[in-house]
């Protein structure tokens, strides 16, 4: 049992440097591979050619998120146990691999990503505007740290533990309704402070210098114009600046 | 610490983009603080940072996508920031915007660094697949550890080069931006806090959630005027 476990925490911490490896020839599938190794040399300590029959499964074509990936290893350990006692078969691996890519970037993107980073680091840029102390600026990033790594930790570690309980039927628990809770909770927070930050910056804005307020107006719609098409990334970047130098050669003329 | 010092302490720090733990703490906020204490510049590395962490967050780095490698170039300018914005205070307004721009320019660079990392992470691969074609045992912690040192090197290299590239342009400019210019990048520290919060918005895509942003916004200005 403690031999077990001490090859499930291998497991998780080595789950850490799952993207170490990408490459576009199999994504993620080298850092998935290193990530199983300890449970390839619990089960074929001595036997070189099994053993490397099983990296060679696992060196195959996988992607996902790379927090939500723990969901994939939690059920192939359990699915690789069962094929090394001869209960199940290297067809139900590769299905079930296959089965989880979409899931587990969906989710992951979708939470993480698009919800729970963004939220994370606008509290944080909130929080830096409103601390002044050096000192409590740096206790306030440590809260953040938390803030962002208490999800994240937790989709590592439950992600590991619930695959291999669940093993095949893992697919069936990927789904949003299961992880509402975290992305509602951050989506609250995100708009929350997105919202506050853009009055803050308006308030203090206007006491310095009013024609700077339409500036910032300008900057964030064109932002969100040229972000909402494409491959306009850079053009959201690079257009504000340019409204401000139009705004600040009027400014010097006048 | 010197600038190969704190310059291979970012790259490390790099790593958590993308590569391995990815515990957030390659975020400029974080970077730039890590910076200030280095330096002993805390304020003005922490105003940088600051600045120029929204603009990030907007690029969700989704499957295979190249996106803008915004974390290290925020390191690189931030050291540039804090490098020469004594020297520039009557101008820091111009600082201010070329520094981003260059911040800009070197995210696009860093995508594109990172882009052939993953290149060069297919002959890794193929040497893991061989070694097991060759009935050898594979040594898969091997090819992590070179890939990661692989980035790290890339990482690194790729800070000095910009900051030492940045330092030749911004030397040459000093001397020639001209004083009454002033008034012309006095805006751009808001266009940068506007792009920054255009592109947070962007990510929220329902038109629900831009709504009570924009609800969120209006009622803070009356609250923070009334504090």
């Amino acid at each position: 049992m403690m031999f077990k476990l001490i090859t499930y925490i291998r497991v998780f911490v080595r789950s850490f440097l799952v993207q170490s490896g990408w490459n576009y020839k199999s994504l993620i599938s080298i850092g998935f591979c290193y990530s199983l190794l300890p449970v390839a040399k619990k089960l074929y300590k001595n036997d070189v050619v099994k053993y490397n029959q099983f990296v060679k499964r696992h060196l195959g074509f996988f992607n996902g998120h790379p927090f939500f990936t723990s969901y994939a290893l939690g059920s192939v350990v359990r699915l690789e146990e069962e094929l090394a006692e001869g209960k199940g078969s290297v067809e139900q691996i590769e299905k079930l691999k296959n089965a989880m890519i979409g899931p587990l970037g969906a989710l992951g993107d979708q939470i993480f990503w698009a919800v729970v980073k963004p939220a994370t680091f606008t509290a944080g840029v909130l929080g830096f505007f409103l601390i002044e102390n050096i000192k409590l600026r740096l206790i306030f990033l440590f809260i953040l740290g938390i803030l962002y790594n208490s999800p994240h930790l937790y989709i590592r570690i439950s992600g590991l533990v619930k695959g291999y309980r669940e093993g095949f039927l893992i697919c069936k628990f990927l789904k949003i309704d299961n992880f509402r809770l975290i992305k509602n909770s951050y989506l609250v927070l995100g708009i929350t402070t997105i919202g506050l930050i853009t009055g803050w910056i308006a308030v203090n804005q206007i006491e310095l210098d009013p024609l700077g307020i339409i500036v910032f107006t300008a900057s964030i719609l064109s932002a969100v114009f040229y972000k909402s098409k494409k491959s306009k990334t850079y053009f959201a970047m690079l257009v504000p600046v340019m409204i401000a130098l139009i705004f600040g050669v009027i400014k010097n003329i006048l | 610490m010197n600038l190969f010092g704190i310059s291979a302490l970012l790259a490390a720090l790099g790593l958590d983009q993308r590569h391995a733990f990815q515990l957030a703490l390659s975020q400029p906020l974080v970077t730039c603080s890590i910076i200030g204490f280095f330096s002993g510049n805390f304020a003005d590395a922490m105003y940088f940072g600051l600045l120029i962490q929204l603009v990030w967050l907007g690029n969700l780095p989704v499957g295979a996508s190249t996106t803008p490698e915004g974390n290290i170039a925020s390191a690189t300018g931030c050291l540039l920031y804090i490098e020469y914005n004594e020297l520039f205070l009557p101008q820091s307004g111009f600082l201010i915007l070329v520094i981003y721009l260059y911040t800009v320019f070197l995210s696009f660079i860093g995508g594109q660094l990172y882009n052939s990392a993953r290149n060069l992470n297919i002959k890794l691969f193929d040497y893991a697949f061989k070694s097991i074609n060759d009935s050898r045992r594979a040594n898969i912690g091997k090819v992590i550890v070179v890939a990661l040192l692989i980035q790290f090197g890339l990482n690194w290299i790729f800070i000095i080069i910009s900051y030492f590239a940045g330092e030749q342009a911004l030397n040459q400019m000093h001397n020639l931006i001209p004083s009454g210019w002033k008034t012309i990048w006095s805006l751009a520290e808001w266009a940068i806090w506007g792009a920054g919060i255009g592109l947070v918005i962007s990510v929220y895509k329902s038109r629900k959630y831009k709504k009570l942003i924009a609800i969120v916004s209006i009622l803070s200005v009356f609250i923070f005027k009334i504090i």
